[in-house]
């Protein structure tokens, strides 16, 4: 088991969009975001704000939740695409160790990135204002509640990443799926569910973190979590019985 | 020994695998021919679980994912492009030797077998085919595995690498392991291999060695050259050998020089030329898989 947890390290550290998208996200996330826009051209009603820093750090990881999901996305739908899903699973005795395998790496992979921004954001966001002599009031920032559920929202959308390109497997169609449910097909079904439409997989896990509808974190994750397990489950049955190409 | 039992597979109304039963030994090569269609990768991928169908494949009686370290049992390559075009030739076998438990210094070892060394640090995405299988084959011995299971591994090769797979796929196979090649390449094969399995739309068409597929060929024959012909002939028939009238003397089948000479000789009969003609791989393959063609060109180009 640990063979092919340290092989997916490797191969998720010996590919070249994966520090391009830490690379874009340090830039986009930290630089843009958090030390431009949040920072040196903060409004003067965002300074006024005592949550204007963990509202920063909410929308910041979620961003940083929904590209991080690309990796995952890459790292699953690249094995078909480049066909080496014929190594990973004749390396294993299981396939359920080799997507075990890879969905606690991406796990790890998510929660790195969720601390690490977590962590840059608010000093990014105090640079760029001392930068243009701006400050803040002081600050109201419940870390704990914060990081577990940014994380969780952050996790919930990488999972639902792997979900898709395992579903899919073509890399293409994978990628649009990423970003056509959360953004159009999301979107047509509220029409429908009106209020209810927060429930929808990526805008419940996005409501963990962010509280919109004013549904309590833990109500959303568990929604979340009941869709990553059920489509875990499919996947997972999937990934077995279906041929490796 | 692999043992491959009743392996079948369907795609929708198509059978792609029909009931294949075979071994393939240690200490030999087994090449597997088919045209194209037959159902040759398809086996190869029933056989190390990668598609799912019905049948069994057993290696030293026991399944692949019944190892521990199944990288460690057999190597595979069965598509020459199956790597990241990014990552390096030495990442991707690094990534191999990890999942496998291989210590990491074989990688070098591997890549200096298959003369990849001074591209290891290359991206292979701009490998040439030749080189891409080269890669493959690193990857297939790298956790040296008893048996070799290799989809192609001639193809792209020059005829420098095509001589060194040859001759290192005997000698991997001479050091006691088994290994299963499939090929295109007749006349390597028949170079190569000491068994071969032949299928034709997913059926066994033959099993058996090279030497008796193609001594069994109806282009296997016996020339001979007499001034007394007729006589000749009249033997034959008397004898139950069937054979052929040639301009310059008879076409003998299903028997050898040895049998010619000595029905010659005792009815004392000159013999002023007897040769063996033996069918070539090729002309054996043909002749037995002329029905099992999937797709083939109509004869004359019309």
């Amino acid at each position: 088991m640990w063979a092919s947890i340290k092989s997916e390290y490797r191969k998720l550290l010996t590919i070249r969009s994966t520090y391009v998208i830490f690379a874009f996200l340090l830039v986009f996330i930290g630089g843009f975001f958090a030390f431009y826009a949040q920072g040196t051209k903060a409004s003067a009603l965002d300074a006024a704000s005592a949550d204007s820093i963990a509202q920063a750090i909410v929308n910041g990881t979620s961003i940083v939740g929904a590209i991080a999901g690309i990796i995952g996305l890459l790292m699953v739908s690249h094995e078909y695409r480049y066909n080496t899903i014929m190594y990973t699973l004749t390396a294993s005795n299981s396939r359920a160790k080799s997507l075990f395998a890879k969905i606690f790496v991406l796990t790890t992979v998510s929660a790195f990135l969720t601390l690490l921004f977590v962590a840059i954001i608010p000093p990014l966001i105090h640079a760029g204002m001392s930068v243009s002599h701006h400050t803040t009031v002081p600050q109201v920032i419940y870390y704990k509640d914060l990081i577990w559920q940014c994380m969780l929202s952050a996790w919930a959308n990488m999972m639902y990443a792997v979900l898709l390109s395992i579903f899919i497997r073509h890399q293409v169609g994978a990628v649009a799926a990423y970003f056509v449910i959360p953004t159009t097909v999301e979107n047509l079904l509220g029409i429908l569910l009106k209020d209810n439409a927060v429930y929808l997989p990526f805008s419940i896990a996005g409501a963990i973190s962010s509280h919109a509808n004013d549904i309590p974190p833990s109500r959303a994750a568990l929604v979340a979590l009941a869709y990553i397990v059920g489509g875990s489950i499919i996947a997972f049955i999937t990934f077995k019985k279906r041929d490796a190409n | 020994m692999i043992t491959a039992s009743h392996l079948s597979k369907s795609y929708r109304k198509k059978r792609a695998v029909d009931d294949l039963t075979f071994t393939v030994q240690e200490g030999k090569v087994t090449g597997f021919l088919g045209p194209n269609g037959a159902g040759k990768s398809t086996t190869m991928r029933l056989m190390l679980g990668l598609d799912n169908g019905s049948g069994s494949t057993l290696f030293d009686g026991k399944k692949l994912h019944e190892y521990a370290r199944p990288s460690q049992v057999v190597g595979i390559l069965l598509e020459a492009k199956a790597f990241h075009p990014t990552r390096t030739a030495h990442n991707h076998l690094r990534i191999l030797a990890t999942a496998g438990g291989v210590e990491k210094s074989r990688v070098d070892e591997v890549l200096e077998i298959v003369g990849l060394s001074d591209v290891a640090k290359k991206r292979p995405g701009k490998f040439s085919l030749g080189m891409s299988q080269r890669l493959g084959i690193a990857a297939a011995i790298l956790g040296k595995p008893k048996y070799l299971i290799l989809d192609e591994p001639a193809n792209g090769l020059d005829p420098e690498g095509i001589a060194w797979l040859r001759e290192f796929l005997k000698k991997y196979a001479d050091e006691g392991n088994a290994v299963f090649v499939s090929s295109h390449l007749l006349s390597e094969m028949s170079q190569m291999a000491d068994d071969v399995i032949v299928i034709g739309k997913g059926k066994m068409i033959a099993n058996t060695s090279v030497k008796k597929l193609i001594s069994g060929s109806s282009h296997s024959s016996i020339f001979v050259r007499t001034p007394s012909l007729a006589k000749l002939e009249k033997l034959l028939s008397i004898k139950s050998v069937s054979y052929e009238k040639l301009d310059a003397g008879l076409k003998v089948l299903n028997t050898s020089t040895d049998e010619v000479g000595k029905l010659a000789f005792s009815a004392g009969l000159p013999i002023l030329e007897l040769t063996n003609h033996e069918a070539s791989l090729e002309e054996a393959f043909l002749e037995l898989t002329a029905d099992s063609q999937e797709y083939s060109t109509k004869k004359g180009g019309k």
